[in-house]
């Protein structure tokens, strides 16, 4: 017998996050690992320049800020989503527990990235 | 109906992997685990520029590392197809309409790609 | 030049038997022989105990779904000369084994059911005349109305494996299709369901749904759909709590 009166679910609030950080992770994502992944420690193949005071410079920029808080906070709560959803579909199931435990890691990291780029500031 | 005995057959714990179609899906959605790491340490190396040059030239000798290089790479490479595969999801998620007319999967997919491109030059004309 | 093929059939007789078991079958076959007229020689001269299910053999009575090398197929629309190498036949998958090929299709038709795939709050009389639609109001919906019923999005929908509370494809696709429909204003009704965690939100858009339909009907574009519809009741409800 299904469920004929189910109860909302909450799911459209990690959706919406999912999404939007899924837009980030296609679109910015691939630039982002390139440069501050692949060609900082190659130290921009002698090319580009990332060093730390053209960083500190970005990053202290009202533009830099908000980049840098959404290149770290939207592709990890796109991330964790899919880890709520992945482990089901390998069968490990984490309940709701584990569902928020996802989330709770997306806000940290969320947090952190806004405290420390309000510390450059 | 005293013969009714119905038969439930178990999901394999590995199903994904008995049908090219669900692997590739749990490829689409492994992409993750390299973007996970990648932006774990991207926050450490926001935390070093926090900290000052000499924890930032520490940073910097740590992601240099050929495994955390390794990582990144397969962190683009995830990255791309997450793009492949979002960017054909999303003319179907919503559809776009000019008029009466659908554009087309292919249009959509298209300029989601170009836009990639344009964003990714003027980040790097920028830096 | 009819050839003998090999097709591998999943038995499963609930009176004796504890659990399915395969058996071989060679099959005279030629290029128009489909998977159903090699059931159909099967039943009538190898074993008349096997069970299956057929109706119109021309893919529109949604009766014939089996797997077929375990990809959901219409038996009627499938064609033993695409598969040279001989194939398996099994029941639709995520289904419970009735016996053989029959499989019991009571959670697809009870959600069929559930989402009230017929209109809905329209008042009109017949002396009114017939309730025109504008070829735009037609088009939002015409897609998803194509489905047959046939079940085998639902044998493709790991979702539904995992979790057999989902709602799943075909059922959502058509609260979707009646949802679109102008004539239509159950669309508050069928949000309940939609809205759960085994409404839309069951669905992690693997897409296999869509590429096994034999009606081009793509159920996974429908579901996600509904996820966007459902956000936005979600949003509406957090605005006016009173009426969520």
């Amino acid at each position: 017998m299904m469920n004929y009166a189910p109860k909302r679910s909450d799911e459209p609030i990690w959706w919406g996050l999912f999404g939007a950080g899924g837009t980030w992770f296609a679109i910015l994502t691939p630039v982002t690992v390139l440069l501050m992944g692949i060609l900082l420690p190659l130290h921009g193949l002698g090319f580009i320049d990332l060093s730390y005071d053209k960083l500190v410079n970005f990053v202290s920029s009202p533009v830099g800020a908000v980049f840098t808080v959404l290149t770290l906070a939207l592709p990890m709560w796109h991330a964790m989503h899919r880890v709520h959803h992945g482990l089901h579909d390998l069968q490990v199931h984490i309940g709701a527990v584990g569902k928020y435990a996802c989330y709770v890691i997306a806000a940290v990291v969320t947090l952190l990235a806004v405290i420390w780029v309000a510390m450059l500031a | 109906m005293q013969n009714r005995k119905p038969y439930v057959r178990p999901i394999a714990r590995t199903w994904y992997a008995e049908n090219n179609f669900f692997s590739w899906y749990m490829v689409r959605e492994l992409t993750i685990v390299p973007l996970i790491i990648f932006t774990l340490n991207l926050a450490a190396g926001l935390f070093a520029l926090v900290s000052g040059p000499s924890a930032f030239n520490a940073w910097v000798a740590f992601s240099s590392h050929p495994l955390m290089l390794i990582i990144n790479v397969l962190a683009l490479v995830g990255a791309l197809y997450h793009a492949k595969t979002f960017f054909s999801m999303m003319p179907k998620v919503m559809p776009i309409k000019v008029g009466d007319k659908k554009v087309s999967d292919g249009t959509v997919v298209a300029v989601q790609w170009l836009l990639v491109l344009v964003v990714s030059a003027v980040v790097l004309a920028l830096v | 030049m009819d050839k003998l093929q090999t097709v591998n059939v999943l038995r499963y007789d609930p009176a004796k038997d504890e659990e399915p078991y395969l058996e071989t079958f060679k099959v005279p076959a030629n290029d128009t022989t489909s998977v159903q007229d090699a059931l159909a020689y099967i039943k009538d001269h190898l074993d008349k105990s096997l069970s299956y299910r057929w109706s119109c053999r021309m893919a529109i009575c949604g009766s014939c779904g089996v797997m077929v090398n375990n990809v959901p197929k219409l038996a009627c629309k499938t064609f033993l000369r695409d598969y040279p190498e001989g194939l398996t036949l099994e029941p639709l998958a995520n289904f419970a084994i009735e016996k053989d090929l029959v499989v019991d299709k009571t959670p697809f038709l009870e959600r069929l059911e559930a989402i009230k795939p017929y209109i809905i709050g329209n008042d009109r009389k017949p002396e009114e005349g017939p309730n025109l639609q504008t070829p735009a109001q037609m088009a939002k919906y015409k897609q998803f109305a194509g489905c047959i019923n046939c079940g085998l999005c639902y044998a493709a929908c790991p979702q539904f494996g995992l979790n057999p509370e989902f709602i799943g494809p075909a059922a959502l696709t058509l609260a979707r299709r009646y949802n679109l429909d102008s004539r239509d204003h159950g669309k508050a009704e069928r949000m309940k369901l939609i809205n759960g965690k085994d409404g839309a939100w069951g669905c992690t858009f693997v897409g296999y749904c869509s590429e096994v339909c034999p009606k081009h009907v793509d159920p996974a574009a429908a579901v996600n759909q509904s996820k966007v519809e459902s956000s936005k009741d979600f949003l509406i409800a957090m605005l006016r709590p009173q009426e969520a």
